[in-house]
């Protein structure tokens, strides 16, 4: 039916050298999007080095809202939100957006608050690997 | 379709673009060039200028009938007849006087607008500085355009301080078509909206709960790192609140302090408060400092009052974290407890945690070991409830192989915890439990590409199949208090993972295979435009480890319910999603929502969504089955009307209604909303009434645009947001 | 400077024609005065003599006609006009018909220009339907400050 095994990395060859920079070098984000990078072929440097791309990539922020109730009022579903931006400037230095927005579904449990709190951190950190993804498919955009 | 947001001429924003003075060109910004009928120059000393004086340096030009420059203290002073214009301001004057180095000016009898944008007014005297600041005495401001005398605001000064953002005004007194109307001692309004600023006008409502209930802030900007907003509330049937919110930005340290406080609610005849912290701090770019506390002081403190400060919930969260992260490994502490309203049990406080995870290369190729460490004491405010100290090692061997074509990553851990509990009699717990679990789980993926047309567009189709086994042998665990553990989402995104319940008190005994496959349509230029996921878990055999107060009925079946996820944003302005999880030996939906969206420009939306669930999968503790709808759509260029409906379809009521108009002039704007919603009513005995309560209200908002007026979109969605379900755009494809 | 005013004055051109009884000279063509550091160039030159030495009027006439002089200050001062009349006694200046006059980095334009060398002082005038034209550039500013 016509498909074939994927055989390049989705980020082109613009990409192969990539100076990353981070607001908040150590969190979640930033460690799975350079582990990505690496697998996806780029070689990351550690310094603005003319004619290497930079990626300048904001902190996300996470937001909730409520998105049913039950019958006495109180929250029953709400929807987890993550969302993160940043710019890529390419080596001739054409600068593009990168934005993007992810949603979870999660029902809350004034029962088992702790329990709940638990599986929210889970699922934080489940967004930033996806986060991640996205932004690798988003690089993939700019040839 | 027209940019809205650039007014056409003609149109009630329509800011006549300004007429630049004739006046000589300079090649530089410090050269000074003057024409004039006559002129008079002694060497260095003394130059007039007489008749038709027209002078400009750089981009600051000026015209008057005579001007004369002082050049051993560099003042160039033009009289009679004077206009003056640089990038940002247009004055009329009779006198002005600028000093040539430092362009500070000083001009008398202004009247003055701003270049290309609104707001306009005049000054007895007004003194620019370009670079940092504008003061003005005796003046008045107007957003409005020129012919327009809606409101103004005369005050004795009025200083802009551009880099800050901020116009301070003192001894305001606002006017409406030249009516004085309120005065103020001090106001302080942004003039440009880069800092999100939030509703900054009276906005009064008229409810069941408060009866007359009108909110005036007022913005206090300190400094450029941090602010107070203070809002003092009249309410005819409780009495008066007011309300603190302290923004600050320092030294790493992001995060406000909020106070609510209502002295004896003429209602209940109680004082009623609440208190939030919440701060995100880093001290260099390892450490962090969390905080999240929130107070009320009674259960029904959201329903009756709602928040200025923090969206209503009914759990409150207490909590406290400092953590280390580095590139390989993190660590931390963490302190968490709840206020939770009504009768229903506390879960354990958390004081503390200390928890540990690191990951590191082993350099046998891209095998990797891992170990995650955590030693959390549980307390409970309740003595008869069991508490216990839980010390949890977890090392684990994780080896990812992966190509362009596909991955496959195998992992190996070994899950040691061990409990010190103090049962309190409970006859089930052991005080020494110790648990050692080990875990094999290995997941690959595959990904196929093809080009492929749809519907007349060429797309490039992706086919990513993905399967995992893992093994978990099953232990008996009745013995362990429930600490932090309950029951998973099982939605697509939960079918992959290693654990079944939160927490580590229950961990799942599995020998299970997931199979499930993503296909994305993506676009020419690579966007994503449909996105399908499925995944289903297949038991080899059945788990037999359950939380213990959950119903098992669901899981003697040899699979999980079927679990989809659908995005799609075909053609440029409708969009749909979709999640189901369906258990297909009775074809029946445990869980499902749908929502579709025509979303055709910035301002003209309307949405419907649809939810659905049934209690027993463990998550939903009733049941669930809404529909909702959201509009918002300009009836004419300014009138915009917006509507929120959602109904009950498990009970057949309605839960929340708003119907919305919003009337735009060019420098204000009217807001009125009626609205029905649903809110939660705690008796005494804290037992929530089933329920709940319906307030029926009415609010009006009055907008002086030009004060920090963000775009009109945000005011609609503040409309339309009053309510318990706020609108929520929840497609998210890669575009 | 004011020691130009004690030296000859030196004049070569082409052509001179000379009217004692007027006690008047007139050079044509390719017409160069100078006394000291005073320099006039022009295409014709009349110099009118008053009987007291040193108290000599020059009017050249040119397209344009060019002046320049070293100040007092050792700046350099430049001008030209279609008439520059010079009259040496009163150190009076005066440009005519497109007149500019370049000193110490401000330049002013205009129809009519009369400078007075001993007090500085120049006033410039537009003309019916002209204007003058004065630009001062930024060094000359700071100068004056250091003065």
């Amino acid at each position: 039916c016509g498909f074939h095994l994927r055989d390049n990395y989705l980020i082109n060859s613009k990409f192969h050298t990539l100076y990353l920079v981070s607001s908040d070098p150590y969190s979640p984000l930033t460690l799975a999007l350079k582990d990505k990078l690496r697998r996806n072929n780029v070689t990351l440097v550690d310094a603005p080095s003319p004619n290497v791309p930079v990626f300048v990539l904001k902190s996300p922020s996470t937001s909730s809202r409520v998105v049913s109730v039950y019958s006495d009022g109180t929250d029953a579903e709400s929807e987890l939100s993550y969302t993160v931006s940043g710019t890529v400037t390419t080596a001739d230095n054409q600068q593009y957006p990168i934005s993007v927005q992810l949603h979870r579904d999660f029902t809350d449990d004034t029962e088992q608050a702790l329990a709940k709190m638990r599986e929210q951190q889970l699922i934080d950190k489940e967004l930033s690997d996806m986060a991640a993804e996205q932004i690798i498919r988003q690089l993939a955009t700019i040839h | 379709d027209i940019d809205v947001s650039q007014p056409l001429p003609g149109s009630i924003c329509y800011i006549p673009p300004t007429v630049p003075l004739d006046t000589p060109t300079t090649t530089n910004n410090q050269q000074i060039a003057v024409n004039s009928q006559n002129a008079k120059l002694v060497q260095g000393k003394q130059a007039e200028f007489t008749g038709d004086v027209a002078a400009s340096q750089g981009q600051r030009h000026m015209q008057s009938d005579r001007a004369s420059l002082n050049q051993q203290d560099q003042i160039l002073i033009a009289q009679g007849h004077v206009r003056y214009q640089d990038k940002v301001l247009n004055v009329k004057s009779d006198k002005i006087e600028t000093n040539l180095k430092s362009h500070a000016t000083s001009i008398s009898h202004a009247e003055y607008d701003f270049n290309g944008q609104n707001g306009r007014g005049s000054a007895k005297s007004l003194q620019v500085d370009p670079d940092k600041a504008m003061a003005m005495e005796q003046a008045v401001y107007t957003p409005c355009p020129p012919g327009d005398e809606s409101w103004s605001i005369n005050a004795s000064s009025i200083h802009i301080d551009k880099n800050r953002n901020w116009a301070v005004a003192r001894n305001a007194v606002f006017h409406v078509h030249n009516v004085p109307v309120f005065y103020l001692p001090y106001f302080s309004y942004p003039i440009s909206n880069k800092r999100e600023t939030g509703f900054l006008y009276p906005q009064f409502t008229s409810s069941s709960k408060n009866g007359f209930d009108l909110k005036t802030p007022f913005y206090w900007n300190m400094a450029p790192n941090y602010d107070v907003t203070l809002t003092p509330r009249e309410m005819s049937k409780r009495g008066q609140q007011l309300t603190t919110n302290f923004r600050y930005l320092a030294a790493g340290q992001e995060g406000e302090l909020d106070y609510e406080y209502l002295p004896n609610d003429r209602v209940n005849g109680e004082n009623r408060s609440l208190i939030h912290w919440q701060n995100n701090g880093r001290i260099g770019s390892h450490w962090q400092l969390l905080s999240n506390y929130s107070h009320v002081s009674d259960n029904n403190y959201f329903s009756d009052l709602g928040s200025l400060s923090m969206s209503s919930t009914d759990q409150l969260l207490q909590q406290g974290q400092v953590n280390y992260r580095d590139a390989t490994w993190n660590a931390g502490l963490l302190l968490n407890n709840y206020q939770i309203l009504g009768s229903t049990h506390a879960p354990h406080q958390v004081l503390p945690e200390l928890h540990f995870s690191g990951l590191w290369d082993t350099g046998l190729g891209s095998l990797q070991v891992g170990l995650k460490g955590q030693m959390s004491n549980f307390t409970d405010s309740d003595p008869t409830v069991y508490t216990g100290q839980r010390y949890h090692m977890e090392p684990t061997l994780i080896l990812p192989l992966s190509i362009p074509g596909g991955y496959l990553n195998n992992q190996i851990s070994l899950l040691q915890t061990y409990y010190d509990q103090n049962t309190k009699g409970d006859t089930q717990l052991k005080t020494h439990v110790s648990r050692t679990l080990p875990e094999y789980r290995v997941k690959a993926g595959l990904n196929f590409d093809r080009n492929l047309t749809w519907l007349g567009n060429a797309y490039q189709q992706t086919f990513e199949p993905q399967v995992q086994y893992l093994y978990i042998p099953y232990k008996n665990q009745s013995d362990i208090g429930i600490y932090d553990s309950a029951a998973l989402e099982q939605d697509y995104f939960g079918m992959f993972r290693d654990r079944r319940f939160s927490g580590l008190d229950r961990i799942a005994d599995a020998n299970q295979v997931t199979a499930g496959a993503t296909t994305r349509f993506l676009n020419a230029n690579n966007e994503e435009k449909l996105r399908l996921s499925v995944a289903q878990i297949f038991y080899l055999q059945p788990s037999r480890v359950h939380l213990p107060n959950v119903s098992s009925t669901a899981n003697n079946s040899d699979r999980s319910a079927l679990a989809l996820e659908g995005d799609m944003n075909i053609t440029h302005d409708w969009f749909f999603h979709s999640g189901l999880q369906v258990n297909d030996d009775t074809g029946k939906v445990n869980k499902g929502n749908a929502a579709l969206e025509w979303h055709p420009t910035k301002n003209k939306l309307a949405q419907l969504n649809y939810r659905y669930g049934k209690p027993n999968d463990g998550t939903l503790s009733d049941e669930i089955n809404q529909i909702g709808m959201k509009v918002s759509w300009p009836l004419r260029p300014n009138v915009h009307f917006i509507g929120s409906y959602y109904r009950d379809l498990y009970l057949h009521r309605n839960i929340e209604s708003i119907l919305g108009v919003q009337y735009d002039a060019c420098c204000w704007a009217f807001q009125v909303a009626f609205q029905r919603s649903l809110s939660t009513h705690y008796e005494a005995n804290g037992q929530t009434d089933p329920l709940g309560e319906i307030d029926n209200s009415i609010h009006f908002q009055f907008i002086l645009k030009g004060l920090g007026f963000s775009d009109d979109s945000s005011t609609y969605r503040k409309m339309m947001n009053s309510g318990r379900l706020p609108y929520g755009h929840p497609f998210y494809l890669n575009n | 400077l004011e020691s130009d005013y004690s030296q000859k004055i030196v004049v070569n051109a082409d052509q001179q024609k000379v009217d004692i009884k007027d006690n008047r000279v007139t050079f044509f063509s390719h017409v160069i005065v100078t006394q000291g550091s005073i320099k006039l160039e022009a295409d014709r030159v009349t110099v009118y003599g008053t009987g007291e030495k040193g108290s000599e009027v020059m009017i050249a006439e040119g397209k344009p006609a060019q002046f320049q002089q070293k100040m007092d200050s050792g700046q350099l001062m430049k001008g030209h006009a279609n008439h520059v009349r010079y009259e040496l006694k009163s150190r009076i200046v005066t440009l005519t018909g497109k007149a500019q006059l370049q000193q110490q980095d401000s330049l002013v334009k205009g129809d009519t220009i009369r400078y007075n060398i001993k007090t500085q002082e120049m006033v410039a005038d537009g003309g019916k339907k002209g204007h003058v034209t004065t630009i001062f550039e930024p060094q000359q500013l700071q100068q004056t400050k250091k003065q």
